[in-house]
């Protein structure tokens, strides 16, 4: 096996390539000279416009999602570090519209649900000038409609 | 090469004006398609009133045109009108709301749109009695739209505050119809044009999920974060004189697993609810009951849905009868023939009065049948 190796190993190692002929060596320096660069320069071109091109939409992308960021940072800078969801005791609270006091007002008689609608519409804000309430949330539906008339 | 340097064109084309758009803060972004901005922007604009102004508003159909203080009223609700004409134009209303809040959530525009209506519907009436009807029309039809943007979510309080402010604008057109000579056809058509708002029967799913689930939910969440906390929140839902002891003195276990155990009355209610009115009426008064004994949470949680049933017929038959009275406006009472009461085998009852006329239906409410007055205020 390994005779039949060497064997075809020496025979290849024999072959060397013929030279060009003197014919071949000119008419192919002819061609080149003639048809060959013109081309290459379009295709050369081509692909310049077409990096420029790719280039544009890659920084319209970029510069989109710059945009995009920013929007989202300033969100994110905005949001309040406390957390955002209402406080339980928000239901209960007599002067805060919430669905809680609304739904008990519902359930008495006929009336009951105007006179809340009243309370917080802002009209009742001249019987209760000094009312103040003390929780984490913030100002009552009233204290905001006055502050309303400060801005 | 060459096609792929066309698409590379065309990309870049597109990505620009979007660019640009991103930019410019002065293009009107979908966003702004929203009534309920217009709306707040007209609820800003509504100045506080001192106790004259108030009492011009509360009392915005009998009220002297004359009175001084209703021209101060609507001198200073110029703003809030074109608000409310703009926000009256939009499709889409969202107020916001978070159902994640569930019986915290706060409706602070409830309020403040019904005295939004109130002054629409006196500035209608003033535009009636000036003889410009087209005006007090607008007015009547914004008052109508905002109705329906406040009744688009599906709770109890904004179906209630929907039926009321609705019932604004037939108070309004009721006693000008014969001087509307507005064609039935065309107010039917306007009416079925209106944005669309759930009933007492689409509440029940929110009223369940959002309210009942999320009461049980929030009591067992302060339990586990502080012991006693749950049974000290239980406490605030207790409050009142009309709750019985029985509830009041529950342990944070037993409020609990009695406000669970009340999701699948809701299930039952909706079933009531849907039926005919005489089916919901014949097994109504049991079905409570039995729910009531099984289980007396349910006398503080499950809403009273009879009695927002109630309303809410009364109010459809109202609307209704306003259709119905433009039709004897434009052809007398016998055009009556043609309509029928929704809660009647046959048409409303006809009855002339002094001035105007009364159409009455066969649905009762609170022992009384239901009635409209309308062509009342029409000049002679």
């Amino acid at each position: 096996m390994n005779d039949e190796i060497d064997s075809l190993e020496a025979e290849l190692a024999a072959l060397a390539p013929r030279d060009l002929s003197p014919q071949l060596a000119g008419r192919i320096a002819a061609e080149l000279e003639q048809e060959g660069p013109a081309p290459l320069r379009r295709w050369r071109l081509g692909q310049v416009l077409a990096a420029i091109a790719v280039g544009a939409v890659a920084a319209s992308a970029v510069a989109a999602a710059w945009l995009w960021r920013n929007d989202q940072r300033t969100a994110q800078a905005d949001s309040p570090a406390a957390p955002i969801a209402l406080p339980v005791a928000t239901a209960f609270d007599p002067a805060l519209p919430s669905v809680w006091t609304f739904r008990r007002a519902a359930d008495e008689p006929a009336g009951q649900l105007d006179g809340l609608l009243d309370r917080h519409s802002g009209r009742t804000r001249l019987e209760q000038p000094h009312y103040v309430q003390i929780r984490g949330f913030g100002a009552s539906d009233v204290e905001r409609n006055d502050l309303l008339g400060e801005l | 090469m060459r096609s792929f340097f066309f698409v590379c064109l065309l990309l870049v084309g597109l990505a620009c004006p979007a660019l640009s758009a991103a930019q410019n803060p002065f293009q009107r972004t979908p966003l702004a398609e929203n009534a309920a901005l217009q709306y707040w922007q007209a609820f800003a604009q509504m100045q506080s009133l001192d106790k004259d102004q108030m009492k011009v508003l509360e009392e915005w159909n009998t009220v002297s045109l004359d009175d001084p203080a209703v021209k101060k009223v609507l001198d200073a609700g110029q703003s809030s009108l074109m608000y409310l004409h703009r926000g009256a134009r939009m499709k889409q209303c969202d107020w916001g709301l978070d159902y994640g809040d569930g019986i915290s959530m706060l409706m602070p525009h409830l309020a403040k749109a019904r005295d939004l209506a109130r002054l629409a519907a006196l500035h209608g009436r003033q535009e009636f009695e000036r003889g410009s009807p087209k005006l007090a029309r607008g007015d009547a039809t914004s008052i109508m739209v905002l109705a329906r943007h406040v009744g688009r979510d599906p709770t109890m309080i904004c179906v209630l505050v929907r039926f009321g402010i609705e019932g604004l604008a037939v108070d309004l057109f009721a006693p000008h119809v014969t001087e509307l000579k507005a064609p039935y056809s065309q107010a039917v058509a306007m009416f079925e044009a209106l944005p669309p708002a759930p009933g007492v029967l689409q509440t029940l799913v929110v009223e369940k999920n959002y309210f009942a689930a999320w009461i049980a939910k929030k009591l067992r969440e302060e339990e586990a974060r502080q012991p006693g906390a749950g049974l000290t929140l239980w406490k605030n839902f207790v409050l009142g004189a009309d709750v019985p002891e029985a509830i009041k003195q529950l342990k944070i276990e037993e409020a609990i697993r009695r406000t669970e155990e009340l999701l699948p009355v809701y299930d039952e209610l909706a079933k009531l609810v849907a039926l005919p009115k005489d089916q919901f009426d014949a097994q109504y008064p049991a079905f409570i009951q039995k729910a009531k004994e099984a289980n007396p949470v349910a006398g503080l949680i499950v809403p009273a849905v009879d009695q927002l049933l109630a309303k809410e017929r009364r109010h459809q038959a109202r609307l209704a009868m306003s259709m119905a009275a433009t039709a004897v406006a434009e052809g007398g009472p016998e055009k009556l023939k043609d309509i029928k009461d929704p809660f009647g085998d046959g048409p409303f009852t006809y009855r002339q009065l002094d001035k105007g006329f009364e159409l009455q239906s066969k649905l009762l409410f609170e022992g009384q049948p239901v009635t409209l007055k309308a062509g009342q205020g029409a000049k002679k």
